[in-house]
């Protein structure tokens, strides 16, 4: 950043140190910038104050004598001792603020010895001056010797010195103002664009959260909606069948069990997406449950199933104890026993449900069988809604939705659920519910 | 210009009733083509590759695939991609026929090369409306491949 001189140097000071110059030698004495302003002017000789500077041409000639005596200055010299072009004698000393010459201070408008009269008088009626009151001004003007004015010029010399050395403080406490200056405006353009960040993030969150909650109050709601007719024509066809069947051929019969099957499985799906998004409307407080009572239980309710296909279930001992939503972790291992007793064409049909501690001590569980396995391409897709692997009725049919319920009841307690698995060998849903801290038996 | 009647029709579809459907239809607007069905993405892939069951047996091609996207498994944008990457197998027009009118299926299924989308209209009537259409445009107006 480039800094004016005048921005540079304090001219209060300055003018009223160098008046008090000016009362105890004499010597006039003035600042100029090197485009010629005038910065500080003091004990300037009236003939100089009044006339010379007063009359444009004359005027004219003391800009010139500046800019010429400032010029040699830029070339490098100490100081320059000149004689106007007014007649007067003029010196100036730079002064170089960190090495860059900025302006120059002046003494002058003194003579060396007595002056020249008729030389000012031609100026006179050559400018139209009041010739005696020019010729005053004249007489009143400091005449000094040159060992003096030298004396004085090692003064002066050291005063701009000293003029340039608090100029370069003041040039680098302004830097340093602008710096600090800079930075609060950058810490306070940050603070307000992580205001604006922050609202925003507000805002978001609160249209997530009512998009959420808009979504499964859609679900929820349209399911209720959509059973309705679908009963109606479950059992209308019902009806028909009931009444009219002398009427009706085999075909007719069939088409008719087709209609009640279909509005069924509509039901089944209805229902699924119902528990779906009920999922996401209810929760209970976590609380410390035990994992076996849990599976246990799972496992029970299928008993029906188990009888009609056995099957070694291996629930492995040392279970945990595990802070979690136990309506929740319930639903998680009634969809991953069920499916892994579902997907089983072996003859010797085997599960295992069991728990390990991974290498960060994160307890994970798992159900493992010896089923049907899962092609690695589909480890996604099987926790999609409604997806299905196989045909309608393979596997004893189902709507598709087991895993995706499975998944969310996981995604819903801070977890996460990954598969092992070979085709034709046998898969492994290992999953995590909670990150806290829990007892082990 | 040349009828195409007698082409092998392949149709990838998991859902019976739509299946019947869809050959109730053909009867009723009068197509006379063979048939061939699969549930699945895969076993339609099995067959048009002459893999799995369908190695080293004579494989006909058909003169146009009729495809379901949501399929159990693999599902129809999958086999459409395949079946689009395949130098033989590209030339087959495919009608990507599914209860979808998602934007994003629309627009991914005509990227992926399908040569034609239809929404499986809900009313019977509809339905034999986009057959006979089917019919005429694939069948009698346009030219397909040997």
């Amino acid at each position: 950043m480039e800094y004016k001189f005048s921005e540079l140097i304090d001219i209060n000071e300055l003018q009223s140190l160098l008046e008090s110059f000016t009362m105890a030698t004499g010597f006039g004495t003035a600042i100029l910038d090197l485009e010629g302003q005038i910065l500080t002017a003091t004990g300037w000789s009236d003939i100089c104050a009044k006339f010379h500077r007063i009359h444009p041409l004359t005027s004219k000639r003391c800009t010139e004598s500046d800019t010429k005596l400032a010029a040699q200055l830029q070339k490098g010299e100490k100081y320059n001792i000149y004689k106007c072009k007014n007649g007067l004698i003029d010196v100036a000393v730079p002064i170089i603020i960190e090495g860059i010459h900025m302006g120059n201070l002046f003494t002058g408008q003194l003579q060396f010895e007595a002056p020249d009269v008729e030389y000012f008088k031609k100026q006179a009626k050559e400018f139209g001056f009041d010739e005696f009151l020019y010729l005053e001004a004249l007489k009143n003007m400091p005449v000094f010797t040159e060992g003096k004015i030298k004396q004085t010029m090692e003064f002066l010399l050291k005063l701009a010195k000293m003029i340039g050395n608090l100029g370069l403080a003041k040039k680098q406490q302004l830097a340093i103002n602008e710096q600090i200056s800079n930075l609060l405006d950058l810490k306070e353009k940050l603070n307000q664009e992580l205001v604006v960040k922050k609202e925003k993030l507000e805002i978001l969150t609160e249209e997530l959260q009512k998009s959420n909650k808009e979504l499964d109050d859609f679900a929820y709601i349209s399911s209720h909606d959509l059973r309705e007719p679908l009963r109606g024509i479950n059992n209308y066809s019902n009806f028909l069948l009931e009444d009219y069947s002398d009427k009706l051929d085999d075909e007719g019969k069939t088409m008719l069990f087709t209609v009640s099957k279909l509005a069924n499985r509509l039901e089944q799906f209805i229902d699924s997406l119902l528990f779906y998004s009920r999922l996401g409307r209810t929760s209970t407080e976590p609380e410390v449950v035990s994992i076996r009572e849990i599976i246990d239980d799972a496992v029970n309710s299928f008993e029906f199933t188990i009888k009609e296909r056995p099957t070694v279930i291996n629930i492995l001992g040392n279970q945990p104890l595990i802070n979690c939503d136990r309506l929740r972790i319930t639903e998680i291992y009634k969809n991953l026993i069920g499916n892994a007793l579902k997907y089983n064409d072996k003859a010797e049909r085997y599960i295992e449900v069991g728990y390990l501690l991974s290498e960060s001590g994160k307890q994970i569980l798992y159900v493992k069988d010896n089923g049907i396995g899962i092609e690695e391409k589909h480890f996604n897709n099987v926790f999609t809604i409604f997806k299905r692997l196989h045909p309608r009725d393979k596997f004893g049919g189902g709507t598709g939705a087991g895993l995706t319920i499975a998944k969310k009841c996981i995604d819903l307690q801070c977890g996460k659920i990954w598969i092992e698995s070979r085709l034709g060998e046998g898969t492994t849903f290992y999953f995590t519910v909670t990150e806290e801290r829990n007892w082990e038996f | 210009m040349e009828n195409a009647t007698n082409k092998l029709i392949l149709i990838v579809e998991d859902s019976p009733e739509d299946y019947d459907t869809t050959l109730r239809a053909f009867k009723k607007v009068g197509m006379k083509n063979k048939v061939i069905r699969f549930e699945m993405g895969d076993e339609c892939l099995d067959y048009l590759f002459g893999r799995g069951e369908h190695e080293g047996k004579k494989i006909v091609l058909p003169g146009l695939i009729m495809l379901d996207l949501n399929l159990p498994g693999t599902d129809g944008r999958e086999v459409l991609k395949i079946i689009k990457s395949d130098l033989k197998l590209k030339t087959i027009p495919v009608v990507v026929l599914t209860t979808s009118n998602d934007i994003k299926d629309i627009e991914k299924c005509y990227q992926l090369g399908a040569n034609s989308y239809i929404q499986k209209p809900v009313s019977f009537e509809g339905f034999i409306n986009a057959i006979t259409k089917l019919k005429e445009y694939w069948f009698e107006i346009s030219i397909l491949p040997k």
